[in-house]
């Protein structure tokens, strides 16, 4: 099955999985790294780790912010097969849960992007 | 106006680096040592892809550091100048790297390293290096953020 990390600076991925697990239900299909008291290349390190249960369908990671720690860790890991998609927000995540199982991996970016847009409102 | 930031951090360019303490120190720019980062043309797009518009970016090889850092004291542009290690930091110094202080804010856990603060782990290269900096007169600030006081760890090293 297509698997998601996230990977965000201290409680941040935590926090936005128990929101999810809190909406959802049980999710079995994403994990949290935090990058607290790891150095960006032991970061790096465990989201191999993580990556090595998902499937051969794909991992997407998602990341808190452009250009940091998260980030960079993300893109060392060199992970095959993965889509790094950086600015989660809860409605993404959602739309990650929902829609994996149908939408085919190599469309899946495009589609969490757009879900996640659609959740930034400014009134 | 020179160097107004040397920091050692394995993060190398993170938040910490660009907000924290670019908010008061405001760098045009960050100028990154790193012979790991610099022998890969990929891995210097990474460390210096998301740095603000106003701060330029720049990666080099520890063995260039002494005299970039010579040259960076006596320019108008503010700068902050990376290391990765301690071990970086003292071989610029032995190269002829004139610093007076170098704030060593980011040291994370790794295999084989002992705690000291949150942020900063030394396993015994580390410990010499650091050792070896204030052996050459200069002043480590032991701290992650410029609101931070500065921890006195050195006897712990």
């Amino acid at each position: 099955m297509i698997y998601g990390i996230i990977v965000s600076h201290r409680n941040v991925g935590h926090g936005i999985l128990n929101a999810l697990v809190g909406m959802y239900g049980d999710v079995d299909c994403l994990v949290s790294l935090s990058n607290e008291g790891l150095s960006t290349n032991e970061l790096a390190d465990n989201i191999r780790e993580a990556a090595r249960f998902a499937g051969e369908e794909g991992v997407c990671v998602f990341v808190d912010a452009y250009g940091g720690s998260c980030w960079r860790a993300s893109k060392l890991a060199r992970l095959r097969n993965a889509h790094v998609i950086t600015g989660f927000n809860l409605p993404m995540l959602l739309s990650f849960v929902t829609k994996r199982a149908t939408v085919p991996f190599g469309e899946l970016p495009a589609v969490l992007e757009t879900d996640g847009k659609r959740g930034i409102r400014v009134e | 106006m020179s160097i107004v930031l040397t920091r050692i951090d394995d993060r190398l360019v993170h938040g910490q680096v660009t907000e924290g303490w670019g908010k008061s120190l405001k760098p045009d720019r960050i100028v990154v040592v790193s012979d790991t980062v610099a022998c890969s043309e990929w891995e210097k797009e990474l460390c210096i892809a998301a740095l603000p518009e106003t701060i330029r970016g720049e990666v080099i090889p520890v063995s260039d550091a002494a005299p970039v850092i010579n040259r960076l004291a006596a320019e108008r542009d503010r700068s902050y100048v990376l290391f990765e290690s301690p071990a970086d930091a003292y071989r610029a110094v032995r190269d002829g790297a004139r610093l007076t202080v170098i704030n060593v804010g980011g040291m994370h856990s790794m295999k084989g390293k002992r705690r000291i603060l949150d942020y900063i782990y030394v396993n015994d290269t580390d410990s010499e290096c650091l050792k070896g900096l204030l052996a050459s007169g200069i002043t480590l600030d032991f701290r992650d953020l410029p609101e931070h006081e500065s921890v006195d760890v050195i006897e712990r090293l």
